[in-house]
């Protein structure tokens, strides 16, 4: 990317700034083939095959989050971005175990979190006009997830946490891609 | 005329959506789509997207499509070519 400033205000036109996220959709990063791009923004998947999408609706206790914090690793050293997001599903199941199990053992993921402004943010990959198909995974460590089953005390809640973690070379892109696309990839 | 490049031209069950539709690039196909809490396992017909399907998503930028050019047109080509001559 070059170097540069463009003018930014964030006073202009009331932006939604609330945070969290309200549900997430999940994929293998190897089922996905290609990425349309758009201004910028993902507008389109080619998908090795149909269904490859899971929606992941998680409590909305204002506990979700996708967060991505700049590093420089020296001073001198290229600008680098730990995205951490994680979703929470109160309860503590077989059919948590056996879900936490099949996502835990996914070495690359793609997470499309749909914030709850709206916007929606695909963790996990990085567009790359020179790669096959047009992106790559996240290029400075593997998106992954890491689940945690707690029971807690009884004043607690029990809970399946997952934890989505990477490194990207550049912030998440976006996507205009609808939950109806979504569904019928 | 709009095809799906030779390196991806060999997966049978490659899919992408197209003003909303879902269409096969390679090929038509059936897919079975797994239980979900909300359905029961089932059989989709996946259609193969058409030359003008191929021709928008080319304009909108996929990647795994390019424009050939016809043999006829090709062998055009070819005889007028000054080094042909």
């Amino acid at each position: 990317m070059p170097c540069g400033f463009t003018p930014l205000n964030s006073t202009v036109g009331c932006p939604d700034n609330e945070g969290g996220a309200q549900y997430a959709w999940a994929a293998k990063l190897q089922d996905i083939t290609a990425v349309t791009v758009t201004a910028g923004q993902i507008s389109n998947f080619t998908m090795a095959s149909i269904g490859l999408w899971k929606r992941l609706d998680f409590d909305k206790d204002s506990t979700s989050f996708f967060n991505q914090t700049g590093e420089r690793i020296n001073e001198t050293g290229p600008l680098r971005y730990n995205a951490e997001g994680l979703m929470k599903f109160g309860g503590h199941s077989q059919a948590y175990k056996a879900w936490a199990d099949d996502a835990g053992d996914c070495c690359k993921i793609v997470i499309i979190w749909v914030l709850t402004n709206g916007n929606r943010v695909i963790q996990g990959i990085e567009i790359d006009a020179a790669a096959t198909g047009g992106f790559t995974g996240t290029k400075s460590r593997d998106t992954k997830g890491t689940p945690s089953m707690l029971s807690g005390t009884s004043d607690e809640e029990a809970r399946l946490e997952m934890s989505i973690g990477g490194r990207n070379k550049q912030l998440a892109p976006f996507t205009t891609l609808t939950d109806t696309a979504l569904a019928a990839l | 005329m709009i095809k799906v490049k030779p390196e991806f031209a060999e997966m049978p069950e490659l899919v992408t959506v197209v003003d909303g539709k879902r269409v096969g690039l390679n090929k038509s196909f059936t897919a079975t789509v797994p239980e979900t809490g909300n359905k029961p396992k089932h059989t989709v017909e996946i259609v193969q997207a058409t030359q003008a399907q191929l021709l928008q998503l080319f304009k909108e930028g996929s990647p795994i499509l390019e424009e050939v050019v016809s043999d006829a047109k090709a062998e055009a080509k070819a005889e007028i070519h000054p080094l042909n001559k």
